[in-house]
């Protein structure tokens, strides 16, 4: 079986970033649409 | 046998088991929801993560519940994709690069299976088993619970709680899905789907060369792929492949459990609403608007223009000889009217008009009859829009199901049948507006320039933010822009329609009831079926003719 290191990278942040504020943007969105 | 006759027989056969199955399975998922038992499992289960079974939630409570699981969900699947590499039965594949990692997190978090990879040679067994194929259930069992919230709206009177998100989750999860998607698992074995944990057996062809054929746990899989309306399939070329559609049988058992919940949750919806026939209205409108879209789709792939198409029958391109015409346009129109997305022909391959009906029957919300549970809430939301209309013609207060419908639910009504199209349209022209983005898309992604370029691009999105995960296949969506752009379009697609839904469900189950009158419209007729079904239709025609005008419908007129 060849021989995979395990690496994170810069890319690995922005996405697990990117993904912690999109769902913070959709509570955003339901905090405004509760105040409809 | 004649081909029209086994088309005819196939539908005649698949129109009987839904209507046997439909009042059991209905009735069944509407005790389940509404018990007030828990198994022991289940109360296990709650002491394990802190849940109070018997605590109710206000809609926010619950929103934060399906944002917070689903968030931990994205996260996992992310992670496990990233450490591929020192996962056990990986099969010697190398981690999953970080832009297709966080487009597969997303698109199985959110019920949608996109998959911008060829899954049999890019996933070891670890990944699809505690990574895809536990999403494939409890994304499903989500969208049910976030369904049943809003019938609980419409049940209940002067109450600020929407049930229990956990307690929902558990019992659609353990008491509906893995029951089912077990037992229709050893049917498919039964049937020649493979279920193994081979990895990949070298053979020597009878020309004297090698081929390398891949196993795996295929069947199980490919029950609740089915069963929860996923649609990510073990193979590259999903129901198409031999190992995981082997024949007609298996074929029409996967039609039969795309269909089932979804058509059976309005039996569930009316017996919740203790009022059976305003369920019987909603499955009428989504029949309705099933057999219309079946047949077009079937008319337009066995009239195929050309020399080819009418010596083979019909437009035979990209689909199984073994299948023939009307049942892969039965099973593509299942998958596009449900939110499944799985595929027994190349969707790329129909002709012009063919391949513009699944572009519809997604556009239409996909509500006819949906997705596991966002069926069922797409098209109750139609039906508040329905019922508002109504009430704009006679100058009457609207109200439904003896809520009445004032400004704040028509605004969320409103808000709701707006998002999709706005993921769908941006994400479109986001893609040929930029220029950096445009001559990637170009030289990269369309392997089809000109019109079909663009339909191949439409489509994407349109999957993608409908949570279908169908593709034109003629598109390499496995790029830094497609694999950002469709993850974001599949999460905003699910989970702003998710906010929506909840807040006008905390909002109705707050309301009392109003005793209908004689000014009430009644909702159980069919006239209110002919008005929704026209509002479905109108609704997304506005919205998609231009883009519509400008792709399938200009290719099928050159």
């Amino acid at each position: 079986m060849p021989h995979h290191p395990m690496e994170f990278s810069l890319l690995d942040l922005v996405y697990v970033l990117g993904i912690f504020a999109a769902f913070a943007l959709v509570g955003l969105i339901a905090w405004g649409v509760s105040k409809l | 046998m004649d081909s029209s006759l086994l088309a005819i027989l196939q539908v005649g056969a698949l129109v009987l088991i839904l209507v046997a199955i439909h009042r059991p399975l209905g009735d069944y998922m509407a005790r389940i929801y509404s018990s007030s038992k828990d198994l022991r499992v289940e109360r296990g289960f709650y002491r394990l993560i802190g849940v109070d079974a018997r605590g109710e939630q206000t809609w926010m409570a619950y929103l934060r519940s399906v944002l917070a699981f689903s968030l931990v969900g994205v996260l996992l699947v992310y992670a496990l994709q990233r450490a591929q590499a020192i996962l056990p039965y990986s099969l010697g594949f190398p981690a999953i690069p970080e832009g297709l990692s966080f487009n597969t997190a997303i698109s199985f978090v959110t019920n949608t299976n996109w998959q911008s990879y060829s899954p049999d040679v890019t996933l070891g067994y670890t990944v699809q088993l505690a990574g895809l194929a536990v999403q494939n259930f409890v994304s499903a069992a989500v969208g049910i619970a976030v369904a049943i919230a809003l019938v609980r709206g419409f049940a209940r009177t002067r109450q600020g709680t929407l049930g229990n998100f956990w307690v929902d989750l558990t019992r659609g999860t353990l008491r509906l899905l893995l029951p089912l998607a077990a037992l229709t698992a050893i049917v498919l074995i039964a049937g020649g789907v493979i279920q193994n944990f081979a990895g990949f057996t070298d053979v020597t062809t009878l020309t004297g060369g090698t081929q390398s054929i891949p196993g795996g746990p295929v069947a199980s899989q490919e029950a609740i792929k089915m069963l929860g309306t996923n649609g990510g399939g073990f193979f590259n070329a999903n129901s198409a492949h031999p190992f995981e559609n082997p024949t007609g049988f298996t074929n029409l058992l996967q039609i039969v459990l795309m269909l089932a919940i979804p058509f059976s949750l309005p039996r569930t919806f009316g017996v919740m609403v203790g009022d059976k026939r305003q369920g019987f209205a909603i499955l009428a409108a989504m029949a309705a608007i099933f057999v219309v879209s079946l047949t077009a789709l079937t008319l337009f792939e066995l009239g195929g223009a050309g020399t080819a198409p009418q010596l083979a029958g019909g437009a035979m391109e990209g689909k199984e000889t073994r299948f023939g015409i009307a049942t892969s346009t039965l099973f593509g129109s299942t998958s596009t009217l449900t939110s499944t997305g799985a595929v027994n022909s190349m969707h790329d391959s129909f002709t012009s008009l063919g391949g513009m009906m699944p572009l519809i029957n997604m556009m239409l919300g996909e509500v006819a009859p949906g997705g596991v549970g966002s069926g069922l809430y797409g098209m109750l939301i139609l039906a508040v829009i329905a019922v508002f209309i109504a009430g704009l013609l006679v100058g009457r207060t609207p109200e439904y199901l003896g809520k009445k419908l004032g400004p704040r639910e028509i605004k969320l009504a409103s808000l709701y049948i707006l998002v999709t199209p706005t993921l769908v349209l941006a994400g479109t022209a986001l893609s040929f507006a930029i220029p950096a983005i445009r001559d990637d898309v170009e030289s990269t992604s369309i392997w089809n320039p000109g019109l079909h370029g663009l339909t191949e691009v439409l489509y994407a999105f349109t999957s993608a933010a409908n949570n279908n995960g169908s593709a034109f296949a003629g598109l390499t969506a496995n790029t830094p822009w497609f694999n950002t752009a469709l993850g974001v379009a599949m999460l905003f697609g699910r989970f702003i329609p998710i906010v929506l839904v909840l807040a006008l469900a905390g909002s109705l189950a707050a309301q009392p009831k109003i005793p209908s009158t004689a000014g009430t419209l009644p909702t159980h007729r069919p006239q209110f079926v002919g008005l929704l079904v026209g509002v479905t239709i109108i609704v997304s025609a506005l919205t998609y003719f231009p883009v519509l005008a400008l792709a399938p419908l200009a290719e099928g007129l050159q």
